[in-house]
């Protein structure tokens, strides 16, 4: 097996966006004709996966890199985010200046490849650099908090993504196997339908519950039934993007459908921590970007742990 | 100048609004676009100005006059150019060493003129993030002006971004919510009360974390 080369990577873009304008389609007309039907929430996660389309094709046409912009970008309300929302400390307004800075140092890693060194430098920055900083700015009173929540807001944001962005520029490996925009095809389109199947589940099969207070609407069903739905799909797309083999393209299914689930259920609890009101319409800001992105937190560093240690 | 204004709003503030800051702007549709009237938010940053400029239309954008401080917008030539061409300053005169002018007349003809007075009642931008006491100019315009109505604005998180005393900013999300429209209440103590009232109930809307 010889993998997907840039045709049936065309074949399967086309196909993916063909899905996305049809539930673009599909979502409108149920709000408009449906409008008092409990319907999800997800106009603002359309547009953002648009928005990632959009960046999708001029990388394909183009340059992978143009995606590192869009995805730096979306890092960067990530963390704002994050931090707009958890508290700080007066004392530390210039050391999140500092934090804002990995963003362009660790895209700028991955724009030239030195994959060694962007593994390395979120670590490096978060737990000895950021420090060092805060205890000359010299304020004791809540550093431990302080210092914690920051660094936890850049792995959530920073580091996870930078694996998203990594993976689009991926080269292929030395057999000419394998392309970094269809790996990135792949964990995209697998995390939002594991992200769609989780929600059916969750409604369609109450039981067994998960803690009420991480989640209304996932439980056990949610992750069993998307980890069904994930392996075929999985299976049969596997080809068109990557350089998988069937068990490769299996194993990537399972653990992205598990992935996906344990980031919602993360980034819900963070949520629920900082008790933000009304979950399920959220604003950039407040929460918003976070719901975004909680499908790449886990998935997007573990699949390209597993494919760089396929095809490294 | 207008079209000075509109290219300097559109190519330079709006984006770093937009993208650095980033705005949860709420019940946009209070924010009147036709004056006379006054528009009356706290006061935290350099940045509160420039973000409220930037949710007019462009087309409107002439007619908003901010109300500053002569003593130290105008303070040298390049920034006074820049307060009165482009942020289309009214200066007043923070000093009063002249006790026979009336210090409200400008605001008054402005108010004439159709156009949208922008006052920070706290007076100066004051502790980044808290209120300060309010000045009752706001009042002793509707006062002279009872059919002007005062709109109350809460912004919160661009005295975080940039702070008083401080060059560098820092992104943090800002919100802005927009009240119902206050009237004359037959004095200047009640209508100062309604106005603090309405500034509380916008602020108890936001969940501010804390900065301490």
């Amino acid at each position: 097996m010889n993998g997907a080369d840039l045709s049936d990577l065309a074949v399967a873009t086309g196909i993916v966006m063909g899905i996305l304008a049809l539930t673009t389609v599909i979502y409108g007309a149920l709000l408009q004709f449906r409008p008092n039907q409990n319907l999800p929430k997800i106009g603002s996660r359309i547009r953002f996966l648009w928005g990632m389309a959009l960046f999708y094709l001029l990388a394909l046409l183009y340059s992978p890199k143009i995606l590192l912009f869009y995805v730096a970008f979306i890092a960067f309300l990530g963390l704002k985010e994050y931090l707009s929302i958890t508290p700080t400390r007066r004392a530390d307004r210039r050391i999140l200046f500092w934090a804002y800075l990995s963003i362009p140092i660790q895209f700028f890693l991955i724009g030239m490849d030195w994959q060694r060194l962007f593994t390395l430098f979120v670590p490096v920055h978060v737990f000895l650099v950021l420090p060092v900083l805060m205890v000359i700015v010299g304020e004791t009173r809540g550093f431990l908090r302080a210092w914690s929540m920051l660094g936890w807001g850049i792995l959530t944001t920073v580091f996870s993504l930078g694996y998203l962005g990594y993976l689009a520029v991926l080269r292929p490996d030395t057999h000419g196997n394998g392309h970094g925009l269809g790996l990135f095809l792949f964990l995209v389109s697998l995390a939002q339908l594991n992200y769609a199947a989780q929600y059916f589940f969750g409604k369609r099969f109450r039981h067994p519950r998960l803690s009420l207070k991480v989640t209304q609407t996932r439980n056990w069903a949610s992750l069993v039934g998307s980890i069904l739905v994930s392996i075929p799909v999985a299976w049969l797309v596997a080809p068109w993007m990557t350089p998988f083999t069937a068990g490769q393209a299996v194993l990537s299914g399972v653990l992205i459908a598990v992935g996906a689930f344990i980031g919602y259920l993360i980034l819900s609890a963070i949520k629920a921590d900082l008790q933000l009101k009304d979950r399920s319409t959220m604003t950039p800001g407040s929460g918003g970007v976070m719901n975004r992105i909680d499908a790449f937190v886990y998935t997007a560093p573990l699949f390209f742990y597993i494919v760089t240690q396929w095809f490294g | 100048m207008r079209l000075l204004q509109a290219l300097f709003f559109l190519l330079i503030v709006r984006p770093l609004i937009m993208v650095i800051i980033g705005l949860n702007v709420r019940n946009k549709e209070r924010l009147p676009l036709q004056g006379p009237a006054i528009v009356a938010p706290n006061h935290n940053s350099h940045l509160d100005t420039l973000t409220l400029l930037s949710l007019w239309p462009l087309s409107v954008l002439h007619r908003v006059r901010p109300v500053a401080a002569a003593d130290y917008f105008l303070r040298n030539k390049a920034l006074a150019w820049f307060s009165l061409n482009i942020m289309r300053i009214l200066p007043i005169d923070r000093q009063r060493r002249d006790h026979r002018s009336d210090p409200l007349a400008p605001l008054c003809q402005a108010l004439e003129n159709q156009e949208i007075l922008l006052i920070f009642p706290e007076g100066s931008r004051g502790m980044p993030e808290q209120l300060s006491r309010f000045k009752t100019g706001i009042a002793r315009l509707v006062e002279r002006n009872p059919s002007v109505p005062i709109i109350p604005v809460f912004m919160h998180g661009l005295g975080k971004a940039l702070p008083r005393g401080d060059f560098l900013l820092v992104p943090f999300f800002a919100d802005v919510i927009i009240g119902e429209p206050i009237y004359w209440q037959g004095s200047v103590q009640a209508t100062m009360e309604a106005y603090q009232e309405a500034m509380l109930a916008l602020s108890r809307q936001l969940e501010i974390p804390a900065w301490e």
